[in-house]
């Protein structure tokens, strides 16, 4: 660049933009991509939830906020939210059982402990394809042997993958369905969880392995010389000091359920008649198989709602962990 | 004696230990199990017994009556997934130290704000945003490209968030000594603060790596071509073929190796990064 357009330069922009302009220098490759692909799809989504598609999708009719309000309040959207629910509580609850168990157990001074802390983490490395096929062995239902395994300990066989049980029979009311969950059980929507849950035990006990190292060696002694039993370490020590991680670990999981798609997608595609319909894959079966783009979006953004408020929980829980160091 | 006695006491523990690592293992040795079976053996009579009569390993490398994995489709599946997840972790890399640079080293008006933007954006999932974004790729010409599987996650706010922690920690003193050498800021980041954000760097790689390749619905979405598909999309569509199904097994062994392997070498990384790079050691 000449001399004299330099001083030009000089004169036109203050100190504050010429800042801001070489600021926007490394910040630009964000701020286009987040533009893109993060800030405009919100505004977009909110746009098409707007419209409906004629019969022979040849045409977009404008119905304003009725599509808002029809697909929120339809029976349909509760139904895939429940089901939502459930599978969060079927694949997070278990999981901090287990990865509590599995985290103490290799949290034992033992020789060679590690290679038990690796291999109970490792299921982390799973995807949710891997995953699914993994459990396949066990649910497909001519290929799998988790009946043959029932069989052997003289139980009856099961409708894996294939039975929707509470999710697909009649019921008088919400609270009539919920009392089905008892005795007639989703059993394609525990199947999906069964498979889940074994992806999430990695998560579990590699985040709470990582919480128990920071649990100081100086309060189990102290509660030895107090003439503590194992049973009391865990009660009054372990899990108080533990509490913070297995309720960050939580959250991710509860946010992960609700993010959930290839399981469904692979073993059950939402059925068998909607009994695993959860809320991302009603999203992805509206928009992308039935091409009801507008409805899809208005699901979308609800899903986002909710995503919003767990988010909000974990960035405070990961904020107190930060302050606490 | 005293060893013996020791490793006598230490027993039951060890026993928990292993009967807990079995059961949580058992899917992944079935699955193998099965990729090891003739095809005949899922379409007469199944289920197969467990271990078959007869290991096939040509289903792993060929050379039996059928392809095996390493010949067929999972090469290039395998390919796919490598170059997505690498461009993404690169240009992850890139985008976010750049930007955690102007939010640590720069002063600029507006700059706490913008910040916020940026953490904002970890509060959008993909999953809520794939319609547009579908829509945009499609625009785009990018469907069935390399282009269209990579572009939504090449920028992230969890990684500029993770790396400016981290910038955070090095001394404002480097930069003025940098400066009085008459290092630019772009020859500062590049020269000085990467060297020095080894660590952090790497937790973001490895974050980055794992997360792009086990992405399932976007590859889903975007990809249509059977030659454009990533590993996750193909063993998925290997497995619903009965008539092909211990070669995918023995596919989906192949695919989950090279992630355990990344995730035994670098979990103290992954879980940092899942914890906000918050966890020390």
């Amino acid at each position: 660049m000449s001399a004299p357009t330099r001083a030009a330069r000089r004169l036109l922009l203050s100190k504050p933009v010429r800042q801001l302009l070489e600021a926007l220098l490394f910040l630009a490759p964000s701020i286009v991509l987040f533009g893109t692909f993060v800030f405009y799809p919100l505004g977009k989504s909110v746009y098409l939830g707007f419209f409906i598609d004629n019969p022979f999708h040849t045409r977009q009719i404008y119905v304003g906020f009725d599509q808002y309000r029809d697909v929120l309040t339809s029976t349909e959207f509760a139904a895939s939210l429940i089901v939502t629910v459930t599978f969060t509580l079927y694949t997070v609850a278990p999981a901090v059982v287990i990865g509590t168990l599995l985290a103490v157990l290799a949290n034992q001074r033992l020789p060679g402990i590690s290679i038990f802390r690796t291999i109970f983490s490792s299921t982390l490395a799973a995807s949710v394809a891997i995953t699914s096929v993994l459990w396949l062995v066990f649910l497909h239902p001519e290929i799998g042997i988790a009946n043959e395994m029932l069989n052997a300990l003289g139980l009856p066989d099961v409708g894996w993958l294939k039975d929707g049980g509470w999710a697909v029979a009649e019921h008088d009311s919400a609270w009539a369905m919920v009392g089905a969950w008892f005795y007639d059980p989703n059993w394609a929507l525990l199947s999906v969880s069964m498979a889940t849950l074994w992806m999430n035990t990695g998560l579990f006990t590699a985040i709470l392995l990582a919480g128990l190292q920071t649990i100081p060696d100086e309060l189990y002694e102290s509660a030895r010389m107090d003439g503590a039993g194992r049973w009391d370490e865990f009660r009054h020590v372990t899990l108080p000091m533990l509490s913070p991680s297995i309720f960050f670990a939580s959250v991710v999981g509860v946010i992960f359920a609700f993010q959930a798609f290839g399981q469904f997608n692979i073993l059950t595609q939402g059925g068998p008649v909607d009994s695993t319909n959860v809320v991302l894959y009603s999203i992805y079966e509206e928009a992308f198989q039935n091409f009801r783009v507008g409805a899809a979006s208005v699901q979308a953004l609800a899903l986002f709602a909710i995503m919003l408020g767990l988010t909000l929980v974990q960035f405070r829980l990961l904020e107190r962990r930060v302050f606490y160091r | 004696m005293i060893a013996a006695r020791q490793v006598l006491r230490r027993l039951p523990a060890y026993a928990v230990l292993i009967a807990c690592a079995a059961l949580l293992l058992f899917p992944l040795f079935v699955t193998f199990a099965y990729s090891l079976h003739p095809v005949v053996d899922f379409v007469e009579n199944p289920p197969p017994s467990l271990w078959p009569d007869d290991p096939q390993w040509g289903n792993y490398f060929g050379g039996g009556a059928s392809s095996g994995a390493i010949e067929g489709n999972f090469p290039r599946y395998l390919l796919n997934s490598f170059v997505m997840a690498g461009v993404i972790t690169l240009g992850q890399l890139v985008t976010s130290s750049m930007a955690a640079y102007a939010f640590t080293f720069l002063r600029f008006p507006g700059r706490d704000y913008l910040f916020l933007v940026f953490l904002a954006t970890m509060m959008v999932p993909l999953e809520v945003a794939i319609i547009p974004n579908f829509q945009t790729i499609q625009w785009l010409g990018w469907t069935d490209t390399y282009q269209g599987l990579v572009a939504p996650f090449l920028a992230t706010g969890f990684g500029t968030f993770l790396l400016r922690q981290y910038f955070r920690t090095i001394p404002t003193e480097l930069r003025d000594a940098a400066e009085m050498d008459g290092y630019g800021h772009f020859r500062f980041l590049w020269r000085v603060v990467v060297p020095l954000s080894g660590g952090a760097l790497a937790t973001l790689a490895v974050f980055a790596f794992i997360q792009a390749w086990n992405q399932y619905l976007w590859p889903l979405l975007v990809t249509n071509d059977p030659d454009m598909r990533t590993v996750q999309i193909g063993i998925a569509s290997e497995t619903a073929q009965i008539d092909k199904i211990s070669v995918a097994f023995a596919g989906t062994i192949i695919s989950f190796l090279p992630m355990l392997l990344l995730v035994v070498a670098f979990q103290r990384y992954l879980v940092r990064g899942l914890l906000g790079g918050a966890v020390k050691g």
